[in-house]
C-alpha cells in the first residue's frame, strides 16, 4: 500500500473513518504520551537538559563540515570505511557494491529511517539479496509491504489480529491451528524465526541515532537488541546515516540520550544503547570484519542552505508525532511519507520538494504542542509557516482559501472597504441567524457549516456601535 | 452599574487602546464592551483607534508574508502613543507581541510588542487584579487557546479571576490544553480533521459535567459552540470577559433569543 | 568525487550564514578545549552503598533483578541460588577472564569463550555502570565477546562496586581509564534491563531478540 503525500485530504478522510486505526491511535496516547509525562515529572533537570540538547544540535549543525570531517578521520583511523553519497541512488549502489563484494545472500537490518528513505530493501531484492527487517515493528510492516506509520513504533497502527494474520500468511511450514491470539505468542514466533536470520546473515545494516565526531563512533538505540545482533554476528556491518546525525563528543551523546528515550517512549533510557567504532580488532572474540559508514546527503545540504536548516537538529524521538492532534487524528500513513507528523511535515517537503507534499505544512492548526515537547526545542510552527511562505511565493496550489485570505488582507488595509463589506454581509447573516442564534448554512462556507453551526453575528459591528456612541 | 474590583496597581489612569479584534468586531461586539468595562474597572482610560481592522494573522499563517507585514505596519501606526494595547484574544495579542518583531524586525515592532497584552494577562499580571465582583451560577469548563497558552503563558490568570466569581464552579475538564481544531483557515481547509479535534473536545466537555464553556479566544469558541450546537448540546458558550464583566444577559454563542436565560 | 561535492555544498551553505571555515575550525577547537560543564541530574547518593542501592532500585524498574555479594568467592553460590530460585537450568557460557576461570564452579556446568546460539545462560563482567538509570557498560575485547551480551535467554552481569559511577559521564571516565589506548573498544554496550518491545498494541513484552532476563550481581571489592 503506497499512499502519496499529495493525496493527503483523501488519506486523512479514510483514516478518520478507520475504527481500528482510531483505536490504535488511542493506545498510542495512553502509552507514549502518558509515559513521557510521568518520566519527565521525575527529572527536575529535564528542561535544562533540553536547552543543552538544543544548543548541542545547533552548534553541531553550524559546524557540520568540521564535525563530519573529524568523524571520518576517527572512523577511518579505527579501521572503518566512510562513503559519502550524494543521493539515494548513489547510496543504494554503494550498499549493493559492499554486499556483492561480500558475496551476500542474506542481509539483516536494524531499524533505519534512512533505509526507508532510500528504499534499500526493494533494491536489494531486485538484485537477489534477501533483506530481513529485525526490529519487530519493522519486520511486521515488511511482511505487509507497508510504510512505517511512526518513526519509533512502525507498526503502531496495527491490531494484534492484523499481526497474527500476517504471520499466518507469511510464516509457512507452521501449524495453521497454532494459537496466535496473544502478543506473547506472536513475539515468541518472531523471535525464533528472526534468530535464524541473525545467525545466517552475511551483512548487517543498521542506521545510526548519532555519529560521534570525537571517536568516529556510530550509536544505535534499541529496546530489542536486534540492532546489536544485526551488527555483531555478520561479517560486514554497514551503517547508513544522514549527514546531520553527527554530534561532537561522547559526553554530548550522554546529554542527548538523557532526553531521547524520555521524549520518545517515556522510558528513562532504552534497554540497549550501543557505541560502535570500526571493525573487529585483532584480539576481539567476535564482531564484523568490515565496518562501513554511508554518509548520505540526499537533500540535507539543500536544507542547510535554506531558512529551515534547524530541522536538521531533529533527533527522531517521535514526541511531536505523539502529541500532535493532527497525527493523533489520522495516524502516519495519511502523510504518505517516511517521516510523518510535525517533523515530517517540515522534512518531507524539504527533501522531496513542496509541490508533491504541499498539504503537509498546511494541515496544521499551528497549535505549538510539538515545539512544547521537542527535546531539542525545534521551532516547528515557525518552520511550517516558512513553508507556507514558500508555497505562496513559488505559486504552489493555494486554492479558494488563499484567494479568500488575499481578499481579506486587501480589505484589512483599507478600513473603509473593510467596514463597508462587513456592514453588508453581517446585516444579512445576522438577520438570517437572529432567531436561532446560529446559521445552518452559509454560501462559500460549506466546509464549516456541513459539520458545525455558525454563531449568528450580533449585527452591527463593535466599531460601528462605538462610533455611534455606545460605550457599554 | 460598574462593579468595584480589587485593584493593587495604583491610582493613576492608564491609557489603553483597545484592539478589539476582527472576530469580536464582526461577530460578537458584546465581548468588546465587556472588555472596555473590565479595563475601566481596572483603572484604565480606554480608547478605540478608528482605523483598526485586523492584526494580519490570517495572511501571516496563510503564507502571505508581504501582506501580513503591510498590515502590521498599519497596526503599529494606528496604535502609536498609548501606554498599552489590549486585545480580548490570545491569538491576536500573540500576533502583535510575538510575531510582529519576527516579521518586521524593527524597533517600532518591538516597541509595540512590549506594550501589547491579552486581556486576562493584562488584568492579572499588569494591573494586579486579584478578584472580580461578579455573580453567576454554573459549572465552567475553561478552554485554553493554543496561542494564549503557549505563546503568552496564559493559564492561571483567567482561572484565578473566575475563582472569585460568586456561584461559579470550575469543572474537571480534561485536555483543556488540547487544540480545538479551529486554527484559523485550518478548520475550513481540513474540515474533517478539525471536526475530529472539535469532537474530542466536546466529548471531554460533556464528561466534565460543565454547563458552560468559557475561553479567551472567539475563534476557538465559535468553532466549539458550532459543534456543540450541531450536536444539540445545552452547554452555554461565552467569552470569559462576558462573565467577568457581569454581561451575560445577551444570548450565548449559537443561542437564539428565545432561549435566553 | 561525492565527498568533495558534498563538502563543497556544506561549506557554501554555512559560509552563506556568515561563518568561514577558519571561524568554524576555531569554534570546534574552542568547544573541544573548553566543553560546557555537563548537566548531570542529581540522582544517586555519592557514598558507595547509597549509590549501589540507587542503582539496584533503577535497575529493578527496568525489570532486571539484582543481588549483592561481599566478594568474588561468593559468586558461584549466588548464581546457583539465582538459577535455582527461577528454575533456570542449563550450562553457563562465561567470558573467558581470570575473574571467572579462577573460581570454583562445581556443581554448576560452565564453559568459557565466545557465545553461540545454544547458550541459555550468559555470564559477563561489567566494565562500568551508571547508577542514574541502572545502566551497565560493557566493552568488547579479548575476554569479552559482544554476542554473549545478546544471544542467551538469561544474562547474568557481575558489577564490582568500584566500577559503579553515579552518572554517564562518570562511567565514561571509568571506561577511559580501563580501556587506555583502545578506548573506545570496537563496541561499548550500555545495557539497561532485559530486551523488550511495545511494538504490538503498545503492550510491553520481554525478550524480543536479546535476553529475556537480566540479573545483576554487585560485588563489593574488585577481585580483578
Amino acid at each position: 500500500m503506497s499512499l502519496a503525500a499529495k493525496n493527503f485530504p483523501a488519506n486523512a478522510r479514510a483514516a478518520l473513518g478507520d475504527t481500528q486505526l482510531q483505536e490504535a491511535l488511542e493506545r498510542l496516547r495512553g502509552g507514549f504520551v502518558e509515559g513521557r509525562r510521568q518520566v519527565v515529572a521525575k527529572l527536575p533537570e529535564f528542561d535544562a537538559l533540553r536547552d543543552r540538547a538544543a544548543e548541542i544540535r545547533r552548534h553541531t549543525i553550524a559546524h557540520l563540515d568540521q564535525y563530519l570531517v573529524q568523524f571520518e578521520e576517527r572512523a577511518t583511523a579505527a579501521g572503518g570505511i566512510v562513503h559519502w553519497c550524494r543521493d539515494a541512488a548513489e547510496a543504494r549502489a554503494q550498499i549493493l557494491e559492499i554486499c556483492q563484494a561480500a558475496d551476500a545472500r542474506l542481509v539483516t537490518k536494524g531499524k533505519s529511517m534512512i533505509g526507508e528513505e532510500i528504499e534499500i530493501n526493494d533494491y536489494l531484492e531486485a538484485h537477489n539479496i534477501e533483506p530481513v527487517e529485525t526490529d519487530l515493528g519493522e519486520y511486521i510492516i515488511q511482511l505487509r509491504r507497508e510504510l512505517p506509520s511512526h518513526i519509533i513504533a512502525p507498526a503502531t497502527h496495527l491490531s494484534k489480529e492484523q499481526v497474527a494474520e500476517s504471520f499466518q500468511e507469511h510464516h509457512t511450514g507452521l501449524d495453521a491451528a497454532r494459537p496466535l491470539a496473544e502478543p506473547e505468542a506472536l513475539l515468541a514466533e518472531a523471535r525464533t524465526r528472526l534468530r535464524q536470520k541473525f545467525l545466517a546473515a552475511d551483512v548487517g545494516i543498521t542506521g545510526a541515532n548519532f555519529l560521534i565526531a570525537e571517536t568516529g563512533t556510530s550509536v544505535i538505540v534499541t529496546n530489542e537488541g536486534n540492532g546489536d545482533l544485526t551488527q555483531t554476528l555478520p561479517r560486514v556491518h554497514i551503517v547508513i546515516a544522514s549527514l546531520e546525525k553527527v554530534v561532537p563528543s561522547l559526553d554530548d551523546a550522554a546529554t542527548l540520550l538523557r532526553v531521547l528515550a524520555r521524549s520518545a517512549t517515556g522510558q528513562e533510557i532504552s534497554a540497549y544503547t550501543t557505541f560502535s567504532t570500526g571493525p573487529k580488532r585483532g584480539p576481539d572474540l567476535d564482531g564484523p570484519d568490515a565496518y562501513h559508514v554511508i554518509l548520505l546527503d540526499n537533500g540535507r545540504t539543500d536544507i542547510l542552505a535554506g531558512d529551515n536548516a534547524e530541522i536538521l537538529g531533529c533527533i527522531r524521538c517521535g514526541a511531536c508525532l505523539n502529541h500532535c492532534p493532527v497525527y493523533g487524528a489520522i495516524g502516519g500513513h495519511a502523510y504518505g511519507s517516511v517521516y510523518p507528523g510535525p517533523m515530517g511535515s517540515v522534512l518531507t517537503p524539504a527533501l522531496n520538494g513542496l509541490p508533491g507534499a504541499h498539504h503537509l505544512p498546511q494541515a496544521s492548526s499551528l497549535c505549538g504542542r510539538c515545539e512544547e515537547v521537542c527535546p531539542v526545542r525545534l521551532p516547528l510552527p515557525k518552520m511550517l509557516r516558512n513553508l507556507r511562505f514558500q508555497a505562496a511565493e513559488t505559486g504552489a496550489p493555494g486554492g479558494f482559501a488563499r484567494l479568500l485570505v488575499k481578499l481579506w488582507a486587501f480589505a484589512a488595509r483599507r478600513p473603509w472597504l473593510y467596514r463597508f463589506g462587513a456592514g453588508i454581509s453581517l446585516a444579512w447573516l445576522s438577520a438570517r441567524g437572529r432567531k436561532d442564534g446560529y446559521l445552518r448554512s452559509i454560501p462559500g462556507l460549506r466546509a464549516w457549516t456541513s459539520r458545525r453551526d455558525f454563531p449568528a453575528p450580533e449585527g452591527r459591528t463593535f466599531m460601528h456601535q462605538w462610533k455611534s456612541g455606545r460605550r457599554s | 452599574m460598574a462593579e468595584s474590583m480589587q485593584n493593587n496597581a495604583g491610582d493613576a489612569p492608564v491609557r489603553v487602546a483597545l484592539f478589539v479584534t476582527c472576530s469580536v468586531d464582526l461577530i460578537r461586539p458584546s465581548v468588546g464592551f465587556a472588555t472596555v468595562k473590565l479595563l475601566e474597572d481596572a483603572g484604565c482610560e480606554v480608547s478605540v483607534p478608528a482605523a483598526q481592522t485586523c492584526c494580519g494573522q490570517p495572511a501571516y499563517n496563510g503564507g502571505l508574508r508581504e501582506n501580513a507585514a503591510a498590515i502590521a505596519e498599519q497596526v503599529i501606526e494606528t496604535f502609536a502613543g498609548f501606554d498599552y494595547v489590549v486585545a480580548p484574544s490570545g491569538s491576536c495579542a500573540a500576533m502583535i507581541k510575538v510575531h510582529y518583531p519576527q516579521l518586521l524586525e524593527s524597533d517600532a515592532a518591538r516597541e509595540l510588542a512590549s506594550r501589547t497584552y491579552e486581556l486576562m494577562q493584562f488584568l492579572v499580571d499588569v494591573r494586579g487584579v486579584e478578584t472580580i465582583k461578579a455573580q453567576l451560577d454554573g459549572t465552567v469548563a475553561y478552554h485554553d487557546s493554543c496561542s494564549g497558552l503557549r505563546e503568552l503563558g496564559i493559564k492561571e490568570q483567567p482561572r484565578a479571576l473566575l475563582a472569585s466569581v460568586d456561584g461559579l464552579r470550575q469543572s474537571d475538564y480534561q485536555g483543556s490544553e488540547a487544540c480545538c481544531g479551529f486554527g484559523g483557515l485550518f478548520c475550513v481547509k481540513y474540515p474533517d480533521i478539525a471536526d475530529k479535534m472539535a469532537a474530542d473536545r466536546v466529548q471531554a466537555i460533556a464528561a466534565s459535567g460543565a454547563d458552560m464553556l468559557l475561553g479567551g479566544d472567539l475563534g476557538c469558541l465559535c468553532h466549539l459552540a458550532g459543534k456543540l450546537s450541531r450536536d444539540g448540546s445545552r452547554v452555554q458558550v461565552r467569552h470569559v470577559a462576558e462573565v467577568l464583566a457581569g454581561m451575560t444577559d445577551c444570548p450565548a454563542l449559537c443561542q437564539g433569543e428565545a432561549e435566553e436565560t | 568525487m561525492s565527498r568533495d561535492h558534498i563538502l563543497a555544498r556544506m561549506v557554501a551553505a554555512l559560509d552563506a550564514t556568515g561563518s568561514s571555515i577558519a571561524e568554524r575550525q576555531a569554534g570546534v577547537a574552542k568547544r573541544r578545549g573548553a566543553p560546557p560543564t555537563p548537566i548531570i541530574p542529581v540522582r544517586a547518593p555519592a557514598d558507595k552503598h547509597g549509590r549501589a542501592d540507587y542503582f539496584c532500585a533503577r535497575a529493578g524498574e527496568t525489570s532486571a533483578t539484582t543481588d549483592r555479594i561481599a566478594g568474588f568467592a561468593d559468586l558461584p553460590g549466588a548464581i546457583a541460588a539465582y538459577l535455582g530460585k527461577y528454575d533456570r537450568g542449563g550450562a553457563i557460557k562465561a567470558q573467558p577472564r581470570a575473574a571467572f576461570t579462577d573460581l570454583d564452579w562445581a556443581p554448576l556446568r560452565i564453559a568459557f569463550g565466545p557465545a553461540d546460539d545454544t547458550d541459555g545462560i550468559g555470564l559477563v563482567l561489567a566494565d562500568g555502570a551508571a547508577a542514574e538509570t541502572g545502566t551497565l557498560l560493557m566493552m568488547s575485547g579479548a575476554e569479552a565477546p559482544t554476542a554473549l551480551n545478546f544471544l542467551p535467554e538469561t544474562l547474568i552481569a557481575v558489577l564490582p562496586l568500584a566500577r559503579l559511577a553515579g552518572d554517564y559521564e562518570g562511567a565514561w571516565s571509568i571506561l577511559r581509564g580501563a580501556g587506555g589506548n583502545e578506548f573506545p573498544s570496537r563496541t561499548v554496550n550500555w545495557i539497561s534491563g532485559p530486551s523488550r518491545s511495545a511494538d504490538i498494541e503498545q503492550r510491553v513484552l520481554m525478550g524480543v531478540h536479546g535476553p529475556r532476563n537480566l540479573h545483576i550481581i554487585l560485588v563489593d571489592g574488585d577481585g580483578v
